[in-house]
């Protein structure tokens, strides 16, 4: 299936050596440190608000209280797990805080809005269509797609990550998927 | 859903940059926040009470009274709203009745009261959606009914989660 070619592309991007100097400096309290981590690991943060989100002022919001809550908590930071793996835990948790105070307002809103800057650095041609489409998505549904499509997460990590049943999780993604086709006009190819 | 269609979404989704450039602000912004004292946090619970209540409330009005407010969405969201209806592909199906068939059974481990609470639950937004679908038949353009319909299907996957979370108590969380 092709959400392996996507997952191996997601992990082989993680296998990146954390600097683990850094980090350790930071859990001590050096601030300079946590400057250095937040440089190295804010777009990866900011992208997934963005794409989690659906809106851009959102995005900057989640992604600053993530970070936020990232300083406080670097004490309980067990090095067992990647660093980066910690704050994009930190990262969902704080959208999905965020969108249960804010779950009517966000379903009735415009999600698209925020979205037309989105850069695309990895191809020619920005691909708007699909950005506007996925943040179009219910918001079951793009969470799943968000962590299970383009970040590279198990069914078992999303479902874990999202406090969801991972048989919720994959109908999500089905049901994602279909919807997306369905915007994109990819059914009839 | 043909397997092309998902080879060629996959690889529109593979070609996606998974990092994004944040505004310089955010920075400064971090430091005022992490060098003045912790806020106290919200009572999210109550919030997602109050939002949950309001919901409902609209939902009644709505489909009582049949009079849509007005609303702004953009061209995607009409794009998908108008072919929301539940999937019909194999592998959502059976997926949706996985998660059905563990939710019964869940069910079952629980005290007849919560059972009956739930299956009750179960029932009203079962209900609406049938209201809100013989809305839609009347006025097959209106937004606000199409939002509503897709909230149904949001509230039972919900309430299927809540289940098979709640009786699942060895489940890792952090």
């Amino acid at each position: 299936m092709g959400t392996v070619q996507i997952r191996q592309r997601a992990e082989a991007g993680d296998t990146e050596p954390e600097p683990t100097a850094v980090i350790t400096a930071a859990v001590d309290g050096d601030l300079a440190a946590f400057e250095a981590l937040y440089r190295q690991f804010a777009p990866r943060i900011f992208g997934l608000c963005l794409r989690l989100t659906g809106q851009r002022e959102a995005a900057e919001d989640c992604t600053q209280e993530s970070f936020v809550a990232a300083w406080r908590s670097l004490a309980r930071f067990e090095k067992r797990s990647r660093f980066s793996t910690w704050l994009q835990r930190i990262a969902i948790r704080t959208v999905l805080s965020r969108r249960r105070g804010l779950r009517f307002l966000h379903e009735v809103g415009e999600p698209a809005a925020g979205l037309h800057d989105v850069p695309d650095p990895g191809s020619g041609a920005p691909p708007l269509d699909l950005e506007r489409a996925i943040s179009a998505l219910p918001e079951g549904a793009r969470h799943v797609l968000v962590l299970v499509g383009i970040y590279g997460y198990s069914h078992t990590e999303a479902a874990s990550a999202l406090g969801l049943a991972e048989g919720t999780c994959k109908a999500q993604l089905h049901r994602a998927r279909n919807l997306l086709s369905a915007a994109l006009g990819l059914e009839k190819s | 859903m043909k397997d092309g269609a998902h080879e060629s979404l996959n690889e529109q989704l593979a070609r996606l940059s998974r990092d994004v450039v944040p505004p310089e602000k955010l920075w400064p912004a971090i430091v005022r926040e992490i060098t003045r004292k912790p806020r106290r946090a919200l009572p999210m619970a109550l919030a997602a009470a109050a939002a949950s209540a309001c919901l409902a409330t609209a939902l009644t009005w709505v489909v009582l009274h049949g009079r849509p407010a007005a609303t702004s969405r953009g061209p995607a969201t009409a794009g998908i709203a108008a072919s929301f209806e539940e999937p019909r592909d194999p592998g959502y199906l059976a997926a949706r009745a996985a998660l059905q068939q563990t939710f019964r059974e869940r069910l079952a481990l629980l005290d007849p009261g919560t059972r009956t609470q739930i299956e009750a639950s179960l029932a009203v937004i079962r209900r609406a959606r049938d209201d809100i679908r013989r809305a839609l038949a009347a006025s097959p353009e209106s937004p606000v009914l199409e939002q509503l319909l897709e909230s149904t299907w949001h509230d039972e996957f919900d309430l299927y989660d809540d289940v098979v979370r709640a009786t699942q108590p060895t489940l890792a969380r952090t």
